[in-house]
């Protein structure tokens, strides 16, 4: 945060300030006091939609014109956006708003007529999406989410088509950074005034680097169950006694992952305003390594071989409709996610699952101000690996084919969780009507039943021990009252 | 049982279909020129319906009865005139009528995408001149944040969303305008 406020002072006290200013932003804020034992969410995630299952949220952003863009002109134009956004306020989460939880997400400066006629070109973050499923708040075609490089984004009356490249190891690795390339394009088409099709593609590319540790390495001999248990040199040791020093060395390697999204967007055509449907397909890039002790020493295991065959497939689709223009909306949206990971045929994961879910909200409208919202949604996630989920407040921890097992890899007893909610309430609307219209100030209830017991965060002792001091207790159904606000400015 | 059937009540009366408000007959006539500037081209075109319709009604509702000028109707040399008051006072003495005048003039530009929705911010000059005299025209200058859903949508639709805004803004102004000219 220190480093954000040098930033700001330095762009403060540069002559470049001469340029305009101005500010935009998100937040959306609650209070949904839990009388079960809950976090104040109906449920786990927004596959069961975005309502009442997310928590605050600030995004504040900035953008200052250096060289203002003139309408028709070819003279150059610059500008510098900054963004620092988080999901913590004060009062309103565990976090209490404290400037830990944020962080400058964006910055990026655009320079047009430059070189190229109508040519955008972009150096900093480059995040990019065609679109959005607002019922979940999920964007799948998002592109270039964990870049920092160059873009140059071309934009005609039908076609827009933008190509980027740069530098997503810090993203993706953090701390254990190696340079991961990260190119990739973006092509939207109007064919008509009423539809829309869009393609993008992102290639990521982490070379081998011998004698940097947090390149790709693989380390040998590993099977994914030892890995899994944190059991890898044990059990090489056993297998090779008093040669633990002898453990096999990692073996450089390069790792390649990618995504393509499509995009076809339609509407304007009686009561349907617009219809967008997303896909993507992603082969996930490989984690870096975990560490291991045995015996007072620390092994670094590696892991790219082990973690290199992660896919996934998402599709979704949102539809607006105007049933009785300004009196009846409705939005009604589908998703399908299916995560594979062929590495890893044992143990149930996030990358092992299949989910799918609807979501269908109405919105109707007793004045331009006041609304009445109803929303439900319906919800399946699947595991690949077996059980993951504790449907019972008896069910063990850990299991094998429904077995007790205390090595076992599974967790309770059913690999498949169904939800099923239910919002309601009362909107107020100040600009008037429109399910995204916003500022939202909201009065809802909501309801969820889940197969699994106590499906929502909470600070449960959910241990079957006898001396478990608290007890346990089987809920399935779980309510929820919310006061909350969003705005869009 | 009572409140339910005031609830219904409301609810039914908000449901009655609505009329657009009408001028009354000695309502204070206003010529009104509003056009965009596309960021493109930098060509001149009308604004959006949605958009002039907004500020029409508002004036409508404050006592206006509201002509609207095409954009094709502009004389060729408006052009020259770089202030937004001289252009207001060129087009009114073209115009010939000694009514209020009001030039809203707009252009949008994109900002940001931001958390689902696309945000822009759409820049208005609006002047009301009245009596052929440039010493009685107000000029107000404002930005109004706006957010689309979709990435299709792009000035047309800014400017129509920002709609209700402007025309708020606006007749205000001409308010000010009417009294000022009143009061000279």
């Amino acid at each position: 945060m220190n480093r954000l406020l040098i930033l700001g002072l330095c762009l403060a006290a540069s002559p470049a300030m001469a340029g305009e200013e101005d500010v935009g932003g998100y937040l959306r804020v609650m209070t949904r006091p839990d009388f079960q034992g809950g976090d104040g969410r109906l449920g786990y995630w927004n596959l069961y939609g975005r309502l009442l299952n997310e928590g605050p949220f600030v995004a504040l952003e900035s953008r200052l014109h250096l060289l203002r863009q003139e309408p028709g002109s070819d003279e150059v134009w610059t500008r510098i956006h900054g963004r620092i956004e988080g999901g913590s306020v004060g009062n309103a989460d565990m976090g209490n708003g404290n400037l830990s939880n944020m962080r400058l997400s964006q910055l990026y400066v655009q320079a047009g007529n430059v070189v190229l006629p109508d040519v955008t070109w972009q150096v900093g973050t480059l995040q990019t999406w065609m679109g959005d499923l607002g019922l979940y708040d999920m964007r799948p075609s998002t592109l270039f989410d964990d870049t920092v490089g160059l873009s140059g984004h071309w934009q005609k009356d039908k076609v827009d088509l933008l190509i980027g490249f740069g530098d997503a190891g810090y993203a993706r690795k953090g701390m254990r950074y190696n340079t991961i390339f990260s190119g990739g394009a973006n092509l939207r088409v109007r064919p008509i005034r009423r539809m829309e099709l869009g393609l993008g593609t992102q290639i990521w590319h982490e070379p081998k680097v011998v004698g940097n540790r947090f390149a790709p390495h693989s380390t040998p001999d590993v099977s994914y169950e030892d890995m899994l248990r944190g059991e890898s040199v044990q059990n090489w040791s056993v297998a090779n006694p008093d040669q633990t020093q002898n453990f096999p060395d990692p073996v450089p390697g390069q790792a390649t992952s990618w995504a393509v999204v499509g995009y076809v967007g339609f509407g304007d055509v009686g009561p349907l305003v617009w219809n967008s449907l997303f896909v993507r397909v992603q082969r996930s890039h490989p984690d870096s390594f975990t560490t291991e002790s045995f015996d007072g020493e620390v092994f670094d295991i590696y892991l790219n071989d082990l973690t290199d065959e992660r896919n996934v497939v998402l599709i979704g689709d949102e539809m607006n409709l105007r049933l009785i223009p300004d009196k009846l909306d409705m939005s009604v949206a589908g998703l399908y996610g299916r995560h594979t990971d062929a590495d890893n045929t044992i143990a149930p994961s996030d990358h092992n699952r299949t989910y799918y879910s609807t979501v269908t909200r109405l919105q109707a409208y007793a004045t331009p101000q006041i609304h009445f919202l109803l929303e439900g949604s319906l919800a399946q996630e699947i595991s690949h690996n077996g059980n993951q989920y504790r449907n019972q407040v008896d069910s063990v921890f850990q299991n094998t084919d429904g077995v007790v097992d205390s090595r076992g890899l599974e967790i309770g007893d059913s690999d498949t969780r169904t939800t099923v909610q239910g919002k309601g309430g009362v909107v107020l609307n100040p600009l008037g009507p429109g399910i995204y219209v916003r500022p939202s100030l909201r009065l809802l209830y909501g309801v969820q039943w889940s197969s699994q017991n106590n499906a929502f965060g909470n600070s449960f002792v959910e241990s079957l021990d006898q001396y478990n001091e608290f007890g346990n207790v089987e809920r399935h159904l779980h309510h929820v009252l919310a006061l909350e606000t969003e705005v869009w400015f | 049982m009572r409140s339910l059937f005031i609830s219904m009540m409301a609810l039914l009366m908000a449901c009655a279909p609505k009329t657009a408000p009408q001028a009354a007959a000695n309502a204070t006539p206003v010529t009104l020129a509003m056009s965009h500037v596309e960021m493109d081209s930098g060509r001149v075109v009308q604004v959006p319906e949605r958009m002039a319709d907004h500020l029409t009604r508002a004036l409508t509702k404050n006592g206006y009865q509201s002509t609207l000028l095409a954009v094709e109707d502009y004389p060729g040399e408006l052009q020259a005139r770089t202030k937004a008051p001289h252009r207001a006072l060129f087009l009114a003495k073209a115009r010939g009528s000694n009514t209020l005048f009001v030039l809203v003039e707009a252009k949008a530009l994109f900002y940001s995408q931001l958390r689902g929705q696309n945000r822009w911010v759409v820049s208005v000059e609006a002047t009301a001149v009245s009596d052929h005299s440039i010493e009685n025209a107000i000029v107000e200058r404002f930005e109004v944040p706006v957010f689309l859903r979709y990435n299709h949508e792009r000035e047309p639709e800014a400017l129509a969303t920002a709609g209700p805004t402007i025309a708020q803004r606006v007749s205000r102004m001409v308010q000010d305008a009417r009294a000022l000219a009143e009061g000279s």
